[in-house]
C-alpha cells in the first residue's frame, strides 16, 4: 500500500473568517510504479493534496500513508519521508542558484551529508534520468541552458535526493513542444523503470501520452478517479462540468459520433484518434462503395462532398 | 494609399549578453512586421525564438540595436515620446500574479490613468467601462489576490485598457492558467478586436490559441519565417514540425488521416471544420 489516502479533509486558515475547505473527505490509493495525473481547476485542492504527500502538510482529520508509515504521527520522520517522495513545484528552474550544472544537482546530496563519490554517483544518475549529459553540461552554468534543459536539471536535483515516488506540478508549463515531449518521453522511461510518479497538470494531451489513471478533483473532492481511456471516452460532460474538458483530438471523434458515426470514443492520442477516423471512413466507404471515389477524388476534395460517407444515423 | 499601419517594425536586430566570455546572442535579426489597426496577430516560435523579444520592443520597453520600430510615427528610441508609445501600446504578461499591484480591483485598473494625470471622474468612467468590457464589474472592490488567474488577467487586461490604447501586445497571457481561465483570457481578447477593433498581438506557444487570430507570425531563430492567414501557416505541416512546433490537433490528425489516404481537403485547421468535412451535416453548406 505505497501511498494511502484516506477521508482527508483540510481547511485553510482555520479557525479565521477567511477558512475555505480545500479537501474535503478525499481517500484513494496509489500502488508503486502507477503513473497518475491529477487534474482540476486553479483552487481545487491539487497543490493541498500533493503537499500531504511529502508531509508538507500534516494530515488533519484524515490519513495519509505513504510506505506503510503514517504521515500524521508525530513520530514518523518527515525528513526520510521527503527523501522518499520528490515534489517538483512549478518552474523549479527558478530556484536554480550554483554557478554549474553539476553543483546545482549536488546540491541535495550534499547537505544530506553523503561521501563525495557517493554524491557523484547519485549526480551523474540523476543528470542520466532526466537525459542530461554530465561530461557536456555538468560544468556549464544552469543560464547558459535552454529552458527545457534548465527544468531537467532542476528535477535532476530532486532526483539526486533519491526518491521512489516523483510528484510534478505542472511539469511542462511553458516549455515548447521540443521541450515538452523530451520532458515526456524521460517521465515515461523514468516511470518504466520503476518511479510511482504523480503529476499535476491542466494540459490534457500531456495526460494522454503519459498517464494510464486520472484523479479529477473540483472544489476540494475526489470527483473521478477513472483509467484515461474510459475518463476521456465516457465521462466528458463530468469533465465539463467542472470546467475541463477532453483533448482537442478527441474532440474529433465526440464531434463525429453527434452526427450517428460509429467510431469509438476511448482513442486519446493524435495516433489513435487519426487511426480511428481512417478506419472509420474505410468501412463506411466499403460500405458505400465508394471505392472508386476515393481514387477519382485525389486531394483535391473542395466540391466532392457526396463522395463522402453518408452519417450513420444513432439507433 | 492606404494608412500608416499601427506599428511597423523595420529591419530590427537586437543582441544580449550571453554572460562570461560568451558571444552575444543574436535574439532578433533583421525582423520587419506591420501591425494595423484592428489586426489580430500571433507570434509563435520555440523558446529562444525572439517572439518575446519582439513583443517587447513594440512598446518600447526593449529598443532596437540596428533599425526602428514606429509606433503611430513615433520611433520607440525617442525618449521623449515613450509615455505615449506606451500608452498606445498596452501589454500584459505570463503570470497573474505579477501584474496587479493595488489593494482592490478598481484601484489596480485606475493606476494607469492616475499616472497620466486623469482627472478623476474621466478616471471613474473608464475603469467602470475597463471593467464592464473584460467582464470584471461585479469584483471592482474585491481584491486582487483572492482572484481566479483568468480574473487576474483580465483584470490586468482591464488595466490596459483604462489608458486606451490601440494594441494590446499580450506575452503568453494563458500559459499559467487552467482551461477555464485560459478560455476567459481567449474570449476577452477576441472581444478586444471585435467591439474596439483593438489590434491585439497575442504570443503563445499553443497553435490551436493561434489558430484564432487573423494572422499568424512564425518565429525561429530571431527571424520571421511565416507571416499569413492561419490557414496558409498551418497547412505547412512538415515545415511547423521542423521548426519545433506543435500542430493544432486537428490540423495533425488530418495530415496523418491524409498519409492513411483519406483526402482531407488542405484548409481544414479547426476541430469543428474537420468532423464537417468527414461527416457533412445534412443542414451544413
Amino acid at each position: 500500500m505505497p501511498i494511502a489516502v484516506r477521508h482527508l479533509s483540510h481547511v485553510y486558515m482555520p479557525g479565521t473568517p477567511m477558512a475555505v475547505p480545500s479537501l474535503r473527505d478525499v481517500s484513494f490509493e496509489v500502488a508503486d510504479g502507477e503513473l497518475v495525473g491529477i487534474i482540476g481547476p486553479t483552487g481545487s485542492g491539487k497543490s493541498t493534496l500533493v503537499q500531504h504527500l511529502n508531509g508538507l502538510i500534516r494530515p488533519r482529520p484524515g490519513t495519509v500513508f505513504v510506505d506503510g508509515q503514517d504521515v500524521g504521527d508525530r513520530r514518523t520522520d518527515l525528513r526520510q519521508l521527503r527523501l522518499k517522495v520528490g515534489l517538483v513545484f512549478q518552474y523549479p528552474e527558478h530556484q536554480l542558484f550554483e554557478e554549474t550544472v553539476y553543483d546545482d544537482v549536488a546540491f541535495g546530496p550534499r547537505s544530506m551529508g553523503l561521501e563525495p563519490a557517493e554524491v557523484d554517483r547519485r549526480v551523474r544518475r540523476a543528470m542520466a534520468m532526466m537525459g542530461l549529459d554530465v561530461e557536456t553540461l555538468g560544468r556549464r552554468s544552469p543560464f547558459e541552458l535552454s529552458g527545457g534543459q534548465r527544468r531537467r536539471v532542476a528535477i535532476a536535483g530532486v532526483l539526486a535526493l533519491g526518491c521512489s515516488k516523483l510528484i510534478l506540478d505542472e511539469p511542462t508549463a511553458g516549455l515548447d513542444p521540443a521541450g515538452r515531449r523530451e520532458l515526456l518521453r524521460l517521465l515515461t522511461r523514468l516511470n518504466r523503470e520503476g518511479m510511482t510518479i504523480l503529476l499535476v497538470t491542466h494540459d490534457m494531451d500531456d495526460l494522454a501520452e503519459v498517464a494510464r489513471r486520472v484523479l479529477v478533483l473540483s472544489e476540494g473532492r475526489l470527483v473521478a478517479d477513472a483509467p484515461i481511456r474510459e475518463l476521456f471516452g465516457q465521462h466528458r460532460a463530468l469533465l465539463q462540468e467542472h470546467h475541463l474538458d477532453v483533448p482537442a483530438a478527441v474532440r474529433i471523434l465526440y464531434g463525429l459520433r453527434e452526427r450517428g458515426a460509429e467510431v469509438r470514443l476511448d482513442r486519446i492520442t493524435v495516433d489513435e484518434v487519426a487511426a480511428e477516423v481512417a478506419r472509420w471512413w474505410r468501412s463506411a466507404r466499403g460500405a458505400s462503395d465508394g471505392r472508386a471515389a476515393v481514387e477519382r477524388e485525389g486531394s483535391r476534395a473542395h466540391g466532392h462532398r457526396r463522395d463522402r460517407p453518408r452519417p450513420v444515423r444513432p439507433r | 494609399m492606404p494608412p500608416d499601419p499601427l506599428i511597423r517594425v523595420e529591419q530590427v536586430t537586437y543582441r544580449y549578453a550571453a554572460g562570461g566570455d560568451a558571444p552575444a546572442v543574436v535574439a532578433l535579426d533583421g525582423v520587419s512586421l506591420e501591425v494595423s489597426r484592428g489586426d489580430f496577430v500571433a507570434v509563435v516560435g520555440r523558446n529562444g525564438s525572439g517572439k518575446s523579444t519582439l513583443a517587447r520592443h513594440l512598446n518600447g520597453l526593449l529598443q532596437p540595436d540596428q533599425g526602428r520600430v514606429l509606433v503611430d510615427g513615433m520611433d520607440t528610441r525617442d525618449p521623449a515620446r515613450l509615455w505615449e508609445i506606451r500608452r498606445l501600446v498596452g501589454m500584459i504578461f505570463q503570470n497573474p500574479d505579477n501584474q496587479l499591484v493595488a489593494t482592490t480591483v478598481e484601484e489596480d485598473v485606475a493606476f494607469g490613468p492616475e499616472n497620466l494625470g486623469v482627472p478623476p471622474d474621466e478616471i471613474a468612467r473608464r475603469v467602470t467601462w475597463a471593467l464592464e468590457t473584460v467582464g470584471m464589474a461585479a469584483y471592482r472592490r474585491h481584491p486582487p489576490h483572492r482572484l481566479s488567474g483568468g480574473q487576474k488577467q483580465r483584470v490586468a487586461i482591464a488595466g490596459v485598457l483604462a489608458m486606451q490604447p490601440a494594441c494590446l501586445v499580450a506575452d503568453e497571457p494563458t500559459s499559467m492558467l487552467d482551461p477555464r481561465g485560459r478560455a476567459e483570457v481567449l474570449q476577452t481578447l477576441l472581444e478586444l478586436r471585435r467591439r474596439l477593433g483593438m489590434a491585439v498581438v497575442l504570443i503563445t506557444q499553443q497553435m490551436g490559441e493561434a489558430a484564432l487570430a487573423d494572422r499568424v507570425v512564425v518565429m525561429d531563430q530571431g527571424r520571421i519565417v511565416l507571416d499569413g492567414p492561419p490557414r496558409s501557416v498551418f497547412t505547412r505541416a512538415a515545415q511547423l514540425e521542423r521548426l519545433g512546433l506543435e500542430l493544432p490537433a486537428a490540423v495533425a490528425v488530418a495530415e496523418r488521416l491524409r498519409q492513411a489516404g483519406v483526402p482531407v481537403a488542405p484548409d481544414v485547421i479547426t476541430v469543428d471544420e474537420l468532423v464537417e468535412w468527414l461527416c457533412p451535416s445534412p443542414s451544413g453548406t
